[in-house]
Formats: C-alpha cells, sequence, structure tokens
C-alpha cells in the first residue's frame, strides 16, 4: 500500500514526464546562430549576403562606373550554378543582396529573364486593354550595364561519423559593354559535424 | 493472482499488442498488386491508409516516392525521398531502447533505416527524378551525394555500385563536364569488375562504348589502347563524336525487388537446448520484361542489363543472416529463461502466458524497399540533329515483344542528351521465381552456423 507521500512524488514525477513530453515550440530572434543538422542554413545564406554586399559596394567598380557615365548602374542577376552537394537554395542569399543593394540607393537592378517574361506578357496585355494615358510602353526597359553570376561548391572529407565541411561561394560582376569582370567576391564556411554514435 | 502478477500480464498484452501478429510483408500485398495493375493511384491510397508505426517512416516514405514517380509527379517524389534522406540517417545509429526491445520482443522493434544499397538507391531514383524534371544540375547535386555515400562503403559490402557509378557519369556528360564523367565511368568499371558472381552482370557495352569515346575524346591515348585490348575491339572509330550528334538514353527499370517472408526453423542452442526462431528469407521474383529495343530513323539499339537488384538483395541478406540468426536464438533462450522462472516461482499460468507471448511475437523483420525495380536495363541511340519519332519495345526473356512504346516529337539539338526513364510492371513480376526450401536446422554449436541458400 503506497503511503501519501509516495502518491504524492509518484504524481510529481508523472507530472514533469508529460510535461516533458509535449511539442515545444521556442521563438528565438533571426540573428540567432542554431546548427542542427551542419547542412547550409539561413546562418549561413545571412553571412554570405552580410560579406558580399560590404564587399561590392566598397570596391573601386562603382565609382568608375558613375565617373564614366553619371549615372547609377544597372545589375542584372544570371546564373548562380549549385555546383555542391547540397539542395541549396541560392536565392536566398541573391535576394538578400539585391535587397540591400536597392535600399542603399547606389546601384539599380532590373529583372532578370523570368521576371521579364511575366513583365512582358503584362505589358502586351495592356497594349490592347489599358487606356493611352495608363498604358507602359514596349521598347522603354532599361538595359543592364552588368551581370552578376556565381557559383557556390563545396568539398566534403568524411571519415565514419566526423566530417569537414567546407562551402565556397563565389560571384562575379561581369560588365556587358566589354566582357570584363569588375569584381569578384568570395565567401568560404567550413564546418565540422560529429555524428551521434547512439540515440536513446 | 498477486497485484504483482496482474501488472506483469497487463504489460505482456501490451507487448503482443503493440507488436502485431502479421509481418510488413503480409501488409502490403494489396498495394502491389495495385502496381502491377498499373494503377499507382491506387496503390498510393492503399499506402497512405496502412497503419505503420514510426518505425516504418522510412519504407512509407520510399515506396510513396516510387508510387509518386509512376504517375510523373517528379517533384513530389523527390521532396518524398528528401524527408527519408535524414531518417535513414537517423535511425542507421545504433539506438539504446531499440536494441534492448529487440532481445526481448523481436527484430520489427528496431527502426528500418534501409539496407546500404537501399540508401545509395535513394541517390539513384532522385537524380532520375531530376533527369525526368530536365534539371540536371540538381541531378549533378544527387551524383555528388551519391559519389560521398559509396566512397564511405567498404568493400565487400552487398552493394550495387556499377549502376549509380555510371548514372553519375550520363549526368556528368550531359553537362558538359567530360573529365569528371571520364572518372565516374572509370569507377564503374572497376566496379563492375569487382561484382561477386551472385549479383554480376559482366561489363555492359554501354559503359565498354563510353570509355572508349571519352578516353578518344579527351586524348588519352594510351588508357584508350589498353581498353580496347582488354574489350577486344580490333576497330573502333570515333566517327560519332558526341559534340556533333545528339543522343537518346531510355533507362528501362523493370519488376519489382523481391519481398521477404518468415520461416518458422528449429535451432539447436550452445547448451544443446531446442527453441524456435522466426528467420526472414526472400522470395525472390523475376521481372517480365529484360530489355528493350529503341528504333527510330532507321536506327536502332537494343538494352544491356546493368543492375540486378533482385541479386543484390537477396546477397545483403545473406550478409546479415548469421547476425540475424544467432539474435534470434538469443531471444528465444531469454524468452524460455523466463517462462521457466514463472514456473519455478510457482506460477504456472503466467509461465503459460510467457510462452504464448513469445512464441507470437516471434516474427522475422520481413521490411525491405519492394518497389524498387527488379532489374535495370539501358540502352543508347546516337542521332544526328532533328526531330524523331522514337519507338520503344519492351522485350520479354526469349525475345518476344511484350509491349511498344512511341515517344513522339523528340527535338534533338547538336551535343543534346535526352534521357527516358520507364518503369515496366506485370502482374506476372509478382510470382515466386523459384520454389522456397526449408532452411536447414541452425546448430550452434558447430563452430560454422550452417545456413541453406533459397
Amino acid at each position: 500500500m503506497m503511503t501519501r507521500a509516495t502518491k504524492y512524488a509518484w504524481l510529481a514525477v508523472i507530472g514533469l514526464v508529460m510535461v516533458a513530453c509535449g511539442t515545444k515550440v521556442e521563438r528565438i530572434g533571426v540573428e540567432e546562430v542554431r546548427d542542427l543538422s551542419g547542412r547550409w542554413n539561413d546562418t549561413d545564406s545571412r553571412l554570405v549576403s552580410e560579406e558580399m554586399m560590404q564587399d561590392v559596394l566598397s570596391r573601386s567598380w562603382l565609382s568608375d562606373f558613375l565617373r564614366g557615365s553619371g549615372r547609377d548602374p544597372a545589375v542584372i542577376v544570371g546564373e548562380i550554378r549549385n555546383l555542391s552537394h547540397e539542395h541549396i537554395n541560392v536565392t536566398t542569399f541573391v535576394n538578400d543582396i539585391e535587397r540591400e543593394l536597392i535600399n542603399s540607393g547606389k546601384v539599380a537592378f532590373v529583372a532578370s529573364k523570368q521576371e521579364r517574361r511575366d513583365v512582358r506578357e503584362e505589358r502586351a496585355d495592356q497594349d490592347i486593354h489599358a487606356s493611352e494615358e495608363t498604358r507602359s510602353a514596349m521598347g522603354k526597359e532599361r538595359g543592364a550595364d552588368f551581370m552578376l553570376k556565381g557559383d557556390i561548391s563545396t568539398i566534403l572529407d568524411v571519415e565514419g561519423k566526423r566530417q569537414v565541411r567546407f562551402y565556397q561561394v563565389d560571384l562575379t560582376l561581369i560588365s556587358l559593354a566589354d566582357n570584363r569582370k569588375v569584381w569578384i567576391g568570395q565567401k568560404k564556411i567550413k564546418k565540422f559535424v560529429t555524428g551521434s554514435k547512439a540515440r536513446p | 493472482m498477486t497485484r504483482t502478477d496482474c501488472a506483469r500480464l497487463a504489460s505482456l498484452a501490451l507487448v503482443v499488442l503493440l507488436s502485431g501478429c502479421a509481418t510488413y510483408s503480409d501488409r502490403i500485398g494489396v498495394m502491389e498488386r495495385a502496381i502491377v495493375a498499373k494503377d499507382p493511384v491506387r496503390a498510393l491510397r492503399v499506402l497512405e491508409a496502412q497503419p505503420g508505426g514510426r518505425k516504418d517512416d522510412v519504407l512509407y516514405l520510399l515506396n510513396k516516392a516510387m508510387l509518386q514517380r509512376m504517375q510523373g509527379e517528379y517533384a513530389a517524389s523527390n521532396a518524398a525521398l528528401e524527408e527519408a534522406k535524414p531518417l535513414m540517417e537517423k535511425f542507421a545509429t545504433l539506438s539504446v531502447s531499440e536494441q534492448a526491445a529487440a532481445f526481448a520482443i523481436n527484430e520489427n522493434v528496431r527502426a528500418y533505416a534501409g539496407e546500404l544499397f537501399e540508401q545509395v538507391y535513394v541517390h539513384v531514383i532522385a537524380a532520375l527524378n531530376y533527369l525526368a524534371l530536365n534539371a540536371p544540375h540538381s541531378a549533378r547535386v544527387e551524383a555528388l551525394q551519391l559519389d560521398v555515400k559509396l566512397n564511405q562503403i567498404k568493400q565487400g559490402a552487398a552493394v550495387d555500385d556499377g549502376f549509380p557509378r555510371y548514372l553519375t557519369g550520363l549526368i556528368y556528360e550531359r553537362l558538359g563536364d567530360w573529365d569528371d564523367a571520364l572518372i565516374a565511368y572509370r569507377k564503374a568499371y572497376q566496379a563492375y569488375k569487382s561484382f561477386p558472381s551472385y549479383y554480376s552482370v559482366g561489363v555492359p557495352y554501354p559503359l565498354k562504348d563510353d570509355l572508349l569515346r571519352l578516353t578518344a575524346r579527351q586524348g588519352m591515348n594510351d588508357e584508350h589502347e589498353r581498353y580496347r585490348t582488354e574489350f577486344g575491339i580490333k576497330e573502333w572509330s570515333a566517327a560519332t563524336s558526341s559534340a556533333d550528334t545528339g543522343e537518346v538514353v531510355f533507362i528501362l527499370l523493370s519488376g519489382l525487388a523481391p519481398v521477404k517472408r518468415d520461416a518458422i526453423t528449429g535451432a539447436v542452442t550452445q547448451d544443446g537446448r531446442m527453441v524456435t526462431v522466426a528467420l526472414p528469407y526472400f522470395e525472390q521474383r523475376r521481372a517480365a520484361a529484360n530489355g528493350v529495343r529503341i528504333s527510330t530513323a532507321g536506327r536502332s539499339a537494343e538494352s544491356a542489363l546493368m543492375s540486378d537488384v533482385n541479386n543484390v538483395a537477396v546477397t545483403a541478406l545473406d550478409h546479415k543472416l548469421a547476425g540475424i540468426t544467432a539474435r534470434a536464438i538469443a531471444r528465444a533462450v531469454i524468452k524460455t529463461r523466463a517462462v521457466s522462472k514463472a514456473q519455478q516461482e510457482g506460477n504456472g499460468a503466467l509461465g503459460l502466458l510467457i510462452n504464448v507471448a513469445g512464441v507470437a511475437t516471434e516474427r522475422a523483420d520481413t521490411r525491405s524497399w519492394t518497389t524498387l525495380p527488379n532489374q535495370i536495363y539501358l540502352a543508347r541511340l546516337q542521332l544526328p540533329p532533328g526531330r524523331y519519332d522514337l519507338q520503344v519495345q519492351v522485350l520479354s526473356s526469349r525475345g518476344g515483344v511484350l509491349g511498344v512504346e512511341e515517344y513522339n516529337d523528340l527535338e534533338l539539338l547538336q551535343g543534346d542528351q535526352r534521357i527516358i526513364t520507364r518503369h515496366w510492371v506485370t502482374p506476372q513480376d509478382l510470382l515466386p521465381s523459384r520454389p522456397f526450401t526449408r532452411p536447414a536446422l541452425v546448430d550452434q554449436r558447430k563452430t560454422k552456423v550452417k545456413e541453406s541458400r533459397h
């Protein structure tokens, strides 16, 4: 027969166990670093875009172009190839870079190939249906001055449960007028991941 | 009966209920029949409706991926495979609680992580999906993951690395990475040469062609000559250079992978006691479709066998059978000891119940990825650029035509490579290909545990 004390002790234990068994949701800051599996995550994307942004705005190509043509350069995003071991969504850090550069007011971005198709469809539609005053005319697109291309590649060194993951992101800014590469940005990230040997 | 006996009885009843009386392969019959009736939609419905614990999550996702593939939903199939990959990694690590439970109940309490060759095939199927979606760069990512996975696998493991390596070579060629493609084809060649005889398919002729073609293209003449002597080919012309012509590659996935059944056998333990154990064995299947002939514009090519998944699976089980048998015997000994302990304590009823529970829960682990194909065939046809109507004849083992398919209006540009895949299933694919012979009595007292090949 259980005494009162033992009964309450059991209840307390069961209560604690039940609490630990439910689903927990914890909101964390966007800037907080939480690495769970060792794969490419939002922290990596943020580190890449921050470094690239700081680099691209501080180089001489911008001032050279301003001096030469007297207006802001227009950049179009070309192909960013994923040559890595993971299905990485490269558009996240490219979008981050685009947003910061446009917001800085120094660089203009023009729509990429896919985006242009949608815009041109809309314009063609407006040609037929929209009124004369409000219609956006064809043939008035802003041509790009530079194209941003790049790739992301990885080197993996795996031994049993341990691995060293090395990521390298290379972005190049190419002048569309004369094919010169005016800027090359590079970011390297290295991680050491140890897999678990046992689980409960 | 005392209170403690009631508690023990209740927990035993729970154990029996939780482990279930049907093995995995008993439950999938309806789904498989729907697949061979060429109705993957109904098969997927059956799969979704099946009860399954968290332990069979991997198999649910793998089967779902194959069924969605059969319906042409390649993106959804890849999503299922991407979900399965981290689960397979997680379940491949040893679980302390599952180990303990496996000694008391049966192997089915372990979460299924997939055999090594199945883990490799996840990447192969994902790569084929990306190629069907015309996303060769994503297929390349899978090829790199395949490379990492295959490099980690020890020598002598029952794994098919021939076709996976060949596929990575195809993908690199598609992207114009000739050096990487040549390295992949070389590794495929080494793999095919070192297959154990049970699942050896020789060196398929498309691989020989590719090695000769790429070594000539990259200017590696010594290696080219060496391959010419090894393959015994006196005359070889580089007339069809891949830069000028286009190419159609047709991959036939034929039939369904073998299914495991369980067999109750007797075994003699180290101290001479007789126990009954349930061991898994493969009910092998032979695919009805044994090749394709693709033809268009007066040219045709016949396929070569690239991979015999059936025999790879059987070999993989063979390698594990000694361990499975030893664990089953240990489990049987633990259960009989529990029975005799209960009887010694004067509790005959409890002893009987433990005995019954022990026998009822003794089922073999019959889980495997059965929706994988039984065999894989590949045919390549070089064609000058243009528009073609491709005719594909699916052939039986005697050369008869099982079916004809048309792929019309294929546009081939210069240097283009079109990869078409087809999974061919018929009701005959479910028939066992050889009769089952009862496994021989296992005697642990002998130094080597005897198993019969069946």
